[in-house]
């Protein structure tokens, strides 16, 4: 009798596995992509389930990107970008995770750096022990500076190191907010005036010190 | 005819340098239209005033590394009165040095233009050093040559400039500066007895800055200078602020102001300042007070504008007092 249970359970998972494989196929099939491009996709989805990503999220994705008629290029950049987002925040446990607004702000950051950058802000909030609010402001200061046309990479030396140094009130931001929208006054390029921020948090300068020191400087020329 | 042939000359070379520094790596230019009025342009007495109309331009390009740097520059000024125009404008280079990140070497040299007053060519050369975390030491040394007029007479002088001060932290909320200068004139143009007249100041200022919060900041400061005319029988009835550059005199200045930032796009600067002079040999004061008030906003990083008010009063022994006050509005095309 256990036997036959056992049977119908491989069965049935067996059915159902295979109905994934059917849907997945028969999109990818639609979709116009070769055998060996639905090979790439049938992994990324092996993967993704292994990690224990939902497989509907996934499928909506490769559905979305059919619909938009999107290339094999940017169906699979998709779905790893949401592969690497969901990872990134599993992994890292993102703090305050239960706040739907938080959450939010943590997909983006995900998206926006690259996993090592994501994992190092993460441990610095979590060790730093950063408010709700802080964490608000600091996602405002990254989309301020991303507009600013700040790369990423930029962007992420700067928070990273205003976390490590505990300089995340407001009013700092407010003040690197300041120097990058006036860097012509100041006859500076905004890419200047972070990575001058950024040399001088390193050496552990305080945060005033160096807004102080950089708008006399501008003065001073 | 010899005047317009310079003249042009002038805008030639002002605009072959504009071109010059629109190939430099690292590039600012500003622009700017504004309009105002000035309650008593000559700043005598009859008063005369004005509606203002003021176009503004400024280049400014950099070229090099962090370690050595050169600049170039040109900014010109021009105001157009009701029945009258005056321009202003002036181009020049400087190499920036800064051998390791505690020193900073500036050296430069500068041409200055006014129409119709004066011609003068600057250089300098500046030296600064930190010292440990908290403590600058800087110096200076300018050279000026300037031809023109000045208050009442036609004047052509040397100026040579010294100056050398300390910055320090006295609290990590207050910043110090002390100052001392000498500055020594000799004019080729004046002279009493048979004697080209010169003149030596010294100078003081103490210069304490708070910076209580990263959107405010307050200066107080007081200074004080010495004049000494070599030649002290000379008393001219200037109604510029020049009056002690031709006597010895005493001169103490004190100064506030208070810078406020009320969002990233808005600040605002307010300052007071007094002037008292008074010459040792003659029975003459001179006081001077200016009041100004600033607003500046900024609407994106292209856009801005400025609002600036000042407002200053003279007594004087010799003359009658007389105030003057000017507001414009200024927007800027930054790019």
């Amino acid at each position: 009798m256990k036997k036959y249970v056992y049977i119908a359970t491989l069965l049935i998972l067996f059915t159902m596995a295979l109905a994934q494989q059917v849907e997945v196929a028969s999109i990818l099939r639609d979709g116009g992509f070769s055998p060996s491009e639905q090979k790439v996709i049938f992994a990324i989805f092996d993967d993704a389930i292994e990690k224990g990503l939902s497989l509907e999220d996934l499928l909506s994705i490769l559905k979305e990107n059919r619909l938009k008629k999107n290339s094999y290029f940017e169906t699979v950049e998709a779905l790893v970008n949401h592969v690497k987002i969901q990872m990134a925040v599993k992994e890292n446990q993102f703090p305050y995770w239960s706040d739907k607004n938080i959450r939010r702000i943590g997909y983006y950051l995900a998206q926006f750096y690259t996993f090592n950058q994501f994992s190092q802000i993460t441990g610095e909030l979590k060790e730093k022990g950063v408010k709700k609010q802080d964490i608000e402001n600091i996602f405002q200061f990254v989309l301020f500076l991303n507009s600013a046309g700040i790369n990423p990479d930029d962007s992420f030396s700067l928070v990273y190191l205003l976390l490590k140094n505990k300089e995340v009130e407001p009013e700092g931001l407010n003040a690197i907010k300041r120097l990058i929208l006036r860097s012509k006054d100041l006859k500076l390029s905004q890419k200047q005036i972070v990575l001058d921020i950024c040399r001088h948090l390193i050496k552990g300068i305080p945060l005033r010190r160096i807004v102080v020191d950089i708008e006399k400087k501008a003065q001073m020329e | 005819m010899t005047k317009l042939f310079i003249r042009i000359m002038l805008l030639v070379a002002f605009f072959a340098f504009s071109e010059f520094i629109f190939s430099l790596d690292n590039i600012f230019l500003k622009a700017g239209f504004g309009v105002g009025y000035d309650s008593n342009l000559l700043f005598s007495f009859p008063q005369y005033n004005t509606e203002l109309y003021l176009i503004k331009f400024g280049g400014y390009g950099k070229l090099g590394s962090d370690g050595v740097q050169f600049i170039a520059h040109v900014n010109s000024d021009s105001e157009v009165y009701n029945v009258y125009y005056n321009i202003k404008a002036g181009l020049g280079g400087d190499i920036v040095l800064q051998p390791t990140d505690e020193v900073y070497i500036q050296g430069g040299i500068s041409y200055l233009y006014m129409m119709d007053i004066s011609e003068t060519l600057l250089g300098n050369i500046e030296y600064r050093q930190d010292i440990g975390e908290y403590f600058t030491f800087k110096s200076l040394y300018g050279i000026e040559n300037s031809t023109g007029i000045n208050g009442v007479t036609n004047e052509s002088f040397l100026l040579n400039s010294f100056s050398a001060g300390v910055e320090f932290d006295l609290t990590s909320l207050i910043e110090a500066e002390v100052n001392l200068n000498d500055t020594f004139i000799s004019y080729s143009r004046i002279f009493v007895d048979g004697k080209g007249l010169n003149n030596n100041g010294l100078k003081a200022l103490l210069l304490l800055t708070f910076t209580p919060d990263y959107n405010c900041s307050i200066r107080i400061g007081g200074g004080y200078s010495y004049y000494d005319t070599f030649h002290t029988n000379l008393c001219i009835f200037s109604d510029t602020n020049s009056i002690y550059l031709y006597n010895t005199a005493n001169q103490y200045r004190f100064l506030a102001s208070l810078n406020y930032e009320w969002s990233p796009n808005f600040k605002t600067t307010l300052s007071a300042e007094t002037s008292l002079v008074s010459l040792v040999y003659h029975p003459v004061t001179e006081e001077v007070y200016n009041f100004m008030i600033q607003a500046d906003y900024y609407f994106n990083s292209s856009w801005k504008i400025e609002i600036p008010l000042f407002y200053t009063l003279k007594n004087s022994t010799l003359l009658a007092s007389f105030d003057r006050w000017r507001v414009a509005t200024v927007v800027y095309y930054l790019f």
